[in-house]
């Protein structure tokens, strides 16, 4: 069952529909619910957002009123409680970030729950 | 070499979406074939794959496996699913697509001659002609009609007096019936693990 990755489909018209698969979550239309964050933690959260490792999140990046959207009420509801935690948790966010300001693992893990509870 | 390919290109499309593409291309010749298989029509099974691989690209991050057979397993899982679905409804969802605002893959003409050679469609149906004969008199006729004489739907129904999406119910309900059959018969392209 080892296929070779790299093969393409015996039809060309199936090999652009998944052309146009891959390329879906990032042109659909997106933001349908918002939550102001604290800008420490945007740019992690937009990192994997845009990304594609979350699906149901966008960012909407301005300066002013930095904002995380996301397609389903759940995630969002799950995302305000879990980042309510987090930053009560430390009396710096920023603390907790890697050298690029991406706590990797614990938003990796959020993202992938959030994905979870938007199916 | 990747010993688990396909795997590994499902778990990097968690973070790199366009890696779901080896996984896609990996599997979708097999997987439409296993659908036609089934459903005995080229349009209905690509609405079935195009939806199966769109819930497969939405719900990638919950793949846990680390082997091409898991990897399989997890697609054909979802496949299945559709497929149990749409013998129960006689239509095939639709809602990951609409999720990704995407229309269901669509084959030109000569390739959909070569899917049906590819899925053994020809050889399958002399065993559904035999085994009309263990259907209610309802489901033997859409059956025959659908699949033996291969007429469209709309010409189905009008045949049966009934409505079109009565008529697809109708066939979707022998095929489900007659599923077992279809499942003894091998073809040398099937991807399931």
């Amino acid at each position: 069952m080892n296929q070779d990755p790299h093969q393409r489909s015996k039809f060309r018209s199936l090999e652009s529909w998944g052309e146009e698969l891959t390329r879906a979550v990032r042109a659909k239309p997106r933001a349908r619910f918002g939550l102001s964050l604290p800008r420490a933690l945007l740019v992690p959260v937009a990192a994997l957002a845009l990304g594609g490792g979350a699906v149901g999140i966008a960012v909407a990046t301005s300066a002013d009123d930095p904002v995380v959207e996301f397609e389903c009420p759940a995630a969002m509801q799950e995302l305000k409680e879990r980042l309510d935690n987090y930053v009560t948790s430390t009396d710096d966010p920023r603390g907790s970030f890697d050298a690029a300001g991406v706590p990797v693992e614990e938003l990796a893990q959020l993202a992938d729950e959030l994905a979870s509870a938007c199916e | 070499m990747d010993a688990h390919p396909s795997a590994d290109a499902l778990r990097a499309s968690r973070n790199q979406p366009e890696a779901f593409k080896r996984f896609y291309l990996t599997h979708v010749d097999a997987l439409l074939a296993y659908i036609v298989r089934r459903v005995h029509d080229v349009e209905i099974a690509l609405d079935l794959t195009g939806e199966s691989f769109a819930q497969a690209y939405l719900r990638r991050h919950s793949f846990r496996g680390t082997t091409d057979g898991e990897a399989a397993a997890w697609l054909y899982r979802i496949a299945a699913r559709q497929l149990a679905l749409y013998f129960r409804r006689g239509a095939a969802e639709r809602r990951a697509l609409q999720r990704l605002a995407l229309e269901a893959p669509r084959l030109a003409p000569d390739e959909q001659a070569r899917v049906i050679e590819m899925a053994g469609l020809e050889d399958l149906r002399s065993a559904v002609r035999s085994e009309l004969g263990n259907l209610s008199a309802a489901q033997r006729q859409a059956l025959q009609l659908r699949v033996v004489d291969e007429l469209p739907y709309a010409e189905v129904a009008d045949r049966l007096r009934i409505s079109e999406p009565a008529a697809r119910a109708r066939v979707a309900r022998g095929l489900k019936a007659l599923a077992q059959v279809f499942d003894s018969q091998p073809t040398p392209e099937e991807g399931m693990p």
